[in-house]
């Protein structure tokens, strides 16, 4: 195992919140988006 | 299972646990040739970089050097901010990398900083005169390179010898440990433990296409996926359904039922095309067919705990688990179909484990695979986990094993490299999955235990002084959740009560789980939460809190066993809420019922079955007083109001024989 300095992680986190921040989404909701009509099975 | 798999040595251990290997190896042979083809990949890289900078002019020479360390040609001809440009994104394409499978991330911008250097020879100068060149630029670039390259191989290198220094200690200690017993006590549920339950069926008997109270984010990485929400909610009520209620699992199993159908919906598994794209250059959405075990083998461990706790079988019915694709496209699977893709995916992964994210294989997902496999068999009577098991014991212990014990978490499959991606503390672990090997490999996890227990006796006993009343007198503090999003202190109490019941102290587990309550419990039910921690923490939290006496392991190798005496066989959710219905003797049942979240003031009916046919029972308790006589099929009804939490107790007064005598 090797050294990155650099917690993924974390920074994942902060570029999740950057991209909600950017396009005006939150981060965290508790309502599920819609869900679109499909087509039907083939 | 065959022999080909590595066996540390025990010959010397009085202690019958497994000790480690005395001369480890710093890599398996499969991480071995992945890194060395990485390090000749890098060294054509360097050797290029190299031609074209001992007989190239100022912009090739500029490419060259930032083939030799990304950026530096920047710095050869003047522009320090693109050179720091250039590490920036650097170093979210190695979060990326690991993030999203983005695997041409780190290449392409290596390549783009090269392809940049050359375009920019040319360029006006911001801090210098246009045409400028530094020299010194070129001796600094091959040092940074000679430094990076130093830098990884001493991290390497350092910590592997550290581990291997502590292996006479560690095994010494091994040789001669005593580990404390699991504590297994069987608990009454306590008002917490209702209001637990009653979130956990709120939100799980909503309509299976509704999702009030998950928590939705990004379904890649963090802590607001979905699908590891479902998981951790299945695990929780599996033992929960064992241990409380397994006479009475009309509701449960039908909470069970609906986390697994959640995860056909196209929302949960959607991402799976996007990194299937992105990391393997496939288009094919089909979530199972191909890696992403954090998925198959999360889902499948959840599918067998369902099938162990209920006895239902639905999910082993021919396309009970079809995933329906945006334009329509199916991919139907079972229980069965399922587990043989798991196993395929294990058969053809030349590193012996197969990748959640493409590119990705982590042991801890390899061990949910290894637990759902396992778990298939001990229901059905295949030999899917038997057949895989060696290669699967012979990848962890060559590939994964670190000299102190400790198994790295990540793997990458390209490169073979692992590093701490902050998931996990340090990264690696000593025993993982969910059941810590207890069921896949119980020697393993008998010296991952006593490894990570070492000395937690001693902690954890100065704690007992601090319990008053039945309650540990103390508060944790509030540590960040992976999504950042809010702190919370249920992680740690979740850790401390688990801790607890590993060595033993049953008394400690109880009074931190009513600190826990006392700290954490915020009054408040579905679609907010009982306790203050996010839905994945919580369903943790629960999966430890309801883990005895039977965890999931157990479970996971009992398979299904049907309750003994009087069961519950329907009650009309959500007027009531049962809390308890066991039988410690086959005979009577110990019965707990709340008013459920929509009460009523009429009598509610339960129906009961499993009675001796004829007999005749008395239900008590709690001003309650009825008799209850059996028909000849066993079967019975009672009519209850139910205003208050009710604790009875329905035991037999007669058999047929006596009754009519």
């Amino acid at each position: 195992m090797i050294s990155m300095y650099l917690n993924c992680a974390k920074v994942w986190t902060h570029l999740v919140r950057l991209v909600c921040r950017i396009t005006g989404r939150p981060q965290v909701t508790y309502a599920a988006p819609p869900l679109e009509d499909r087509r039907g099975p083939r | 299972m065959t022999e080909t798999a590595p066996r540390p040595p025990v010959g010397d251990s009085q202690s019958g646990v497994l000790l480690l290997p005395t001369a480890p190896r710093r890599m398996g042979p499969i991480t071995r040739f992945l890194v060395l083809r990485l390090v000749i990949c890098i060294l054509v890289v360097e050797l290029a970089g190299s031609l074209l900078v001992v007989l190239g002019g100022t912009a090739a020479r500029a490419a060259g050097l930032s083939l030799v360390f990304p950026g530096a040609g920047f710095l050869y001809t003047a522009h320090p901010g693109l050179f720091v440009l250039t590490w920036v994104l650097l170093s979210i394409a190695v979060v990326l990398w690991w993030g999203m499978s983005l695997h041409l991330g780190i290449p392409g911008v290596w390549l783009l900083g090269a392809a940049g250097s050359a375009m920019f020879a040319d360029a006006p100068r911001l801090i210098a005169d246009d045409g400028t060149t530094w020299g010194w630029a070129v001796a600094v670039a091959y040092l940074l390179a000679a430094t990076c390259v130093g830098a990884l191989v001493w991290s390497f290198e350092a910590r592997f010898r550290r581990k291997r220094a502590l292996v006479p200690e560690l095994n010494e200690y091994l040789s001669t440990v005593r580990v404390p017993e699991q504590s297994q006590e069987l608990r009454e549920p306590d008002d917490m433990d209702a209001e637990l339950l009653r979130w956990a069926y709120e939100l799980t008997l909503q309509p299976v296409d509704r999702f009030d109270g998950f928590e939705w984010g990004e379904q890649l990485h963090g802590g607001t996926v979905i699908r590891y929400q479902l998981n951790y909610l299945g695990w929780a009520l599996a033992p929960f359904a064992v241990n409380y209620v397994p006479n009475a699992l009309c509701t449960i199993e039908q909470a069970m039922r609906n986390l697994v159908l959640k995860q056909l919906d196209l929302r949960v598994w959607r991402y799976w095309q996007f990194l299937n794209r992105v990391g393997n250059f496939d288009s094919n959405p089909d979530p199972l067919v191909r890696d992403n075990i954090m998925l198959s083998g999360f889902t499948g461990d959840q599918i067998n705990l369902y099938e162990a706790a209920t006895g239902s079988t639905r999910f082993d019915e021919p396309g009970s688990l079809t995933f329906v694709w945006e334009d329509g496209r199916t991919f139907a699977y079972d229980h069965h179909t399922w587990m043989e893709t798991v196993k395929r995916n294990f058969e053809r992964s030349r590193l012996g484990f197969f990748p959640c994210e493409p590119g990705w294989a982590f042991a801890a997902c390899n061990t949910l695979g290894a637990q759902a496999l396992f778990g298939h068999d001990r229901l059905h009577g295949t030999s899917m986990w038997s057949s895989i098991e060696a290669r699967w014991r012979e990848t962890l212990e060559r590939e994964y094993l670190m000299p102190d014990g400790n198994y790295a978490n990540i793997r990458s499959t390209h490169t073979g490299l692992s590093w701490d991606t902050g998931e996990t503390p340090g990264g690696e672990y000593f025993t993982t999955g969910s059941h810590s090997f207890k069921d896949v490999a119980p020697d393993l996890h008998d010296r991952g235990r006593a490894l990570s227990l070492r000395g937690v006796p001693e902690k954890l006993s100065m704690l007992k002084f601090a319990i008053s009343d039945g309650m540990l007198q103390l508060q944790l503090p509030e540590e960040w959740e992976r999504n950042r999003v809010r702190k919370s202190a249920t992680p740690s109490w979740t850790k401390l009560i688990g801790g607890a019941r590993a060595i033993g102290e049953s008394e400690l587990a109880e009074a931190a789980i009513r600190a826990h309550d006392a700290q954490c419990a915020t009054g408040l039910g579905w679609p907010e939460r009982p306790v203050a921690t996010g839905v994945g923490n919580l369903a943790l939290h629960m999966l430890v809190r309801w883990s005895t006496p039977l965890d999931n392991a157990a479970i996971n190798t009992r398979g299904h066993v049907p309750p003994k005496g009087p069961i519950v066989e329907s009650a009309p959710w959500p007027h009531v809420l049962i809390t308890l219905a066991r039988s410690l003797d086959g005979s009577s049942l110990d019965l707990a019922l709340r008013p459920g979240p929509t009460p009523t003031d009429s009598p509610i009916g339960l129906a009961l079955a499993s009675l001796l046919p004829g007999a005749r029972y008395r239900l008590v308790g709690d001003g309650v007083d009825m008799q209850v006589p059996a028909g000849a099929d066993g079967r019975s009804a009672i009519s209850l109001v139910l205003d208050r939490p009710l604790r009875l107790s329905l035991a037999l007064c007669a058999t047929a024989e006596e009754a009519t005598s």
